[in-house]
C-alpha cells in the first residue's frame, strides 16, 4: 500500500499559471493556494509545451535559468498518443461549437495530457478547457496590485468529463 | 476546497475511454513523467525566480 508521501497524483499546470508564478504580484498568493491545493497529495506538474509556450517571452539572456526552473517541475512529454488526443479533440471542439475552434493546439496538448492521463488542470484560462469536455471543482480569486490599480484573476481546478468526451469521441459527424 | 476533497474527485477505478474501435485506460503512466521536485522544495525555487524578472512579458496586465 502507498504512503501519502508516495506522491503519484499530479495537478497540471497550465502554462499561463506558471507565468503568474513568475510574476511577482501574483506569485505569493498564487503559491499559498497551490500549496493548500497540492496539500501533501499532488505535485505540480507541467506539460512540455509550457517550455515552449514560456520560451516564447523570455529574454535571451533569461533562457536558460527559465529552463532550470521549469526543468524543476514534475513534467510529461508530449507522446504521439497525446498529439493524436490533441488533434481529435480540436475536431470533437469544432463539431461541438464552432467557437471552440479558436482553442489553439499548445491549450489541446494541455488538454488531451490530462484526459489522457487522469489528470486535474489548474488554469486561469477556463475558456481553453471548456464545458462541458472538462469541469470545474474548485475556484479561487487572486487579488493583488498593479500600477496602483487593484487587479483580479481568477484560477480554477478543472477535470475531464469522461463521460462527456466519451459521448463527444464517439458520436463524431 | 483543499487536496483530500481533489483528491475524491478522482475515480479510484480505472477509468477506460473507448473511442471506436480503441481502447484507453486512462492513467499517469510513470514512463511519461519526468521527475521533478517536490512541492516544498519546489515552491522555494520559485519563490526565488519570481523576484528575477525572468520573463520578458511580464507587464501581462
Amino acid at each position: 500500500m502507498k504512503t501519502s508521501s508516495e506522491v503519484d497524483n499530479y495537478l497540471l499546470l497550465d502554462s499561463c499559471i506558471v507565468q503568474y508564478l513568475l510574476n511577482k504580484e501574483i506569485s505569493p498568493n498564487l503559491r499559498q493556494q497551490l500549496k493548500k491545493w497540492s496539500g501533501d497529495i499532488f505535485n505540480f506538474a507541467i506539460s512540455e509545451i509550457t517550455y515552449a509556450e514560456l520560451l516564447n517571452g523570455t529574454l535571451k539572456n533569461k533562457e536558460a535559468e527559465v529552463i532550470s526552473l521549469l526543468d524543476k517541475f514534475y513534467s510529461f512529454t508530449i507522446s504521439k498518443r497525446i498529439i493524436k488526443g490533441c488533434g481529435k479533440l480540436g475536431s470533437v471542439y469544432k463539431e461541438y461549437n464552432q467557437s471552440l475552434k479558436e482553442i489553439d493546439t499548445g491549450d489541446r496538448i494541455i488538454a488531451s495530457t490530462a484526459i489522457i492521463n487522469n489528470l486535474f488542470i489548474v488554469t486561469a484560462n477556463v475558456r481553453d478547457f471548456p464545458f462541458p469536455f472538462f469541469s470545474s471543482i474548485a475556484n479561487y480569486n487572486i487579488i493583488f496590485e498593479k500600477k496602483r490599480n487593484k487587479r483580479m484573476i481568477s484560477i480554477a481546478v478543472l477535470k475531464p468529463n469522461y463521460e462527456f468526451i466519451t459521448h463527444a469521441f464517439n458520436h463524431r459527424l | 476546497m483543499g487536496a483530500k476533497q481533489i483528491l475524491k474527485q478522482i475515480d479510484t477505478s480505472q477509468w477506460v475511454l473507448k473511442l471506436g474501435k480503441d481502447t484507453f485506460t486512462i492513467e499517469a503512466k510513470a514512463s511519461d513523467v519526468k521527475k521533478g521536485l517536490p512541492v516544498n522544495e519546489l515552491i522555494k525555487e520559485i519563490d526565488k525566480a519570481s523576484k528575477e524578472n525572468l520573463l520578458s512579458n511580464e507587464d501581462i496586465f
